[in-house]
């Protein structure tokens, strides 16, 4: 094979897999931890009326929230606070956003400090809107039937060993499908033959 | 024959490592309306939209019928080879699909058609070639080329299929089979809208008015045979008539004063006709004139980054015979790979690669960059125009 052909192939398989390693050990700040991604219905926040969730993550470094909000044609204005209390009541991490920063919908990204020893202790999410009365235009917040917010909760990996642990526990199961190695070999064998085949037959 | 066989292992197996390891949405996307057909649904543009409530994708099915049948029919083959573990995995829109163990293998099964494809095309690509030289020179560029690489088998669009039909037309036209390209130019435009585009060319192409309409009959007549069926249906003109492609024509204006707008790209697309209606009319290589409409689109819409595989045939053929445009094509190619990869849309780069760490998704979109953006897109035009200019000009 043509020389420029061998780097090409090369280059085309391993810029990827680079890329990947690159990324995976350099660019990843938070990992998916438990979510409740079930939307049936929303849930209008007002002064009287904050939103209350209870949550337990799964993994230390808790650090991240996204949550599903609405702000009906973009018309409320007013403050959102976000806080995030332990089981005995105490603020942790307070967040404050403008109604100007929430879309309809959207799904609202709430980052703080990494709670370090967050795996398997209770906290309380509450959404608060102290100044948007109940007959103003109001934030809404996705829920499940179950009352449950629509929710994910990240973590950031507390080492670079523990994020790769994490990466191979999802890649291994995918790459040992013995199905896809039987459907690998099938399409490599057909393909081979019939390119040759008509490589051949072309006079290339 | 070592080298060939060289040739062939590197190209099967970058094949396989990107229709088996990358991941991109679209393609469960269009699966998951296309599954709809083995439970009997015909009309999938009313279906979606009086199900819409209780499905659990809200997407709308944006392309014309062919297209339907076309997923319909393989994802009924592959759910038949992978059991109803398929059905669970095209279902499940909680974003749980990049952690599914057999992820690797769906995308594999779901991608194979593209496989017979490709090969498909290098075999119409070849017929072009008119010596050894030019055959082996098409035979690398097609299958070593990053486009078809990144589009079909890397982000998983279906744009090979009509970019084949149009093909075929090509060649059909170089043999005098006026009225067969058309039909098939017409079966590409039931797939998507744009070899519609390229039909105008073949028709310029017959010698009497009473030849044209032999040509266009039977076209229009497959095209609402087709079609007609679904003109009452609800969401149908929204999903097809006003597709990407129509808008994306004619969203972009150019504002000449006193509310008076024209579109760039019929502008120059009626300016193309024109020439190869006086100046072509007698030739049946119709490769310039289907490379300069194709890579228009390119050059005056907000294209997607598969739309670059409409012209990527034509490119080559000309390629092969005109070494000249080797810098113009070149630079046309990077700054539209340029341009895609700066779309706020993960998906279009580290995305990709979300099947092998679905962590990747975290990753937050590239924010706008206005000036990398305005750049790119002048080389792209620039350049474009240069290889459509020289591309007529080699030919006549």
């Amino acid at each position: 094979m043509n020389r420029r052909l061998v780097f090409l192939t090369l280059a085309y398989l391993l810029l990827p897999l680079a890329a990947l390693l690159a990324l995976t050990l350099f660019a990843i700040r938070r990992i998916p931890d438990v979510s409740q991604p079930h939307q049936d219905a929303l849930a209008s926040i007002y002064n009287e009326k904050p939103f209350v969730q209870h949550i337990t993550p799964r993994h230390n470094g808790f650090s991240t929230a996204i949550i599903h909000l609405k702000n009906a044609s973009l018309t409320n204005t007013d403050p959102l606070s976000f806080i995030l209390s332990n089981d005995v009541g105490q603020t942790l991490r307070l967040i404050q956003i403008s109604g100007r920063n929430i879309g309809d919908p959207d799904s609202v990204r709430f980052q703080f400090d990494p709670i370090p020893d967050s795996a398997g202790k209770s906290y309380t999410i509450t959404l608060q809107t102290p100044y948007t009365n109940f007959d103003q235009p109001k934030i809404e917040a996705g829920v499940a039937n179950s009352g449950d917010l629509t929710y994910e909760l990240y973590y950031r990996p507390q080492s670079r060993a523990e994020l790769i642990s994490s990466v191979l526990a999802s890649l291994l199961p995918k790459l040992s499908s013995l199905q896809l190695l039987i459907l690998l070999t099938l399409v490599f064998f057909v393909s081979y033959l019939t390119l040759s085949r008509k490589l051949h037959t072309s006079g290339v | 024959m070592p080298k060939i066989n060289g040739l062939i292992l590197g190209a099967v197996i970058i094949r396989l490592f990107f229709a088996t390891f990358f991941y991109h949405p679209d393609l469960r996307v269009y699966y998951f309306h296309g599954q709809f057909l083995k439970t009997g649904v015909l009309n999938i543009y009313s279906y979606l939209e009086q199900n819409r409530a209780s499905l659990p994708n809200s997407n709308r099915f944006n392309y014309p019928p062919l297209a339907y049948l076309f997923f319909g029919s393989w994802y009924t083959v592959s759910s038949v080879i992978a059991g109803p573990g398929l059905d669970t995995w095209i279902n499940d829109w909680s974003g749980q699909d990049v952690y599914h163990p057999q992820l690797f293998f769906y995308q594999l099964l779901l991608k194979l058609p593209y496989f017979a494809l490709d090969l498909l095309s290098l075999s119409v690509l070849l017929t072009f070639a008119r010596s050894h030289p030019q055959k082996k020179f098409l035979s690398a560029a097609w299958l070593f080329n990053p486009l078809t690489l990144y589009g079909i088998y890397a982000v998983g669009q279906f744009d090979l299929l009509p970019a084949l039909l149009t093909l075929l037309a090509a060649a059909l036209v170089v043999r005098g089979r006026l009225t067969k390209a058309s039909l098939l130019l017409v079966i590409g435009g039931l797939l998507k809208t744009y070899p519609l585009l390229l039909l105008p060319f073949v028709l310029i192409r017959s010698k009497s008015w009473r030849e044209s309409l032999t040509i266009l009959l039977p076209s229009i007549a497959l095209w609402l045979t087709v079609q007609a069926p679904f003109f009452a249906s609800p969401g149908y003109s929204q999903s097809v008539l006003n597709s990407g492609l129509a808008n994306r024509i004619f969203s972009a204006g150019l504002d000449l004063g006193g509310g008076i707008v024209i579109s760039p790209f019929v502008a120059v697309y009626l300016v193309i006709l024109a020439y190869s209606f006086f100046a072509r009319r007698a030739k049946l290589n119709l490769i310039p004139e289907f490379f300069a409409v194709t890579i228009l689109v390119v050059l005056l819409t907000p294209f997607h980054a598969q739309w670059l595989i409409w012209s990527l045939p034509f490119a080559l053929i000309l390629l092969s015979r005109s070494p000249s445009l080797w810098l113009p094509l070149t630079a046309v190619m990077a700054s539209a790979f340029g341009l895609i990869l700066l779309l706020p849309d993960i998906y279009v780069s580290v995305g990709l690669l979300a099947g092998l760490n679905p962590f990747l998704k975290t990753i937050p979109a590239l924010p706008p960059l206005i000036k990398a953006q305005i750049l790119l897109r002048s080389t792209l035009v620039v350049t474009g125009f240069i290889a459509i200019f020289k591309s007529l000009k080699y030919e006549s």
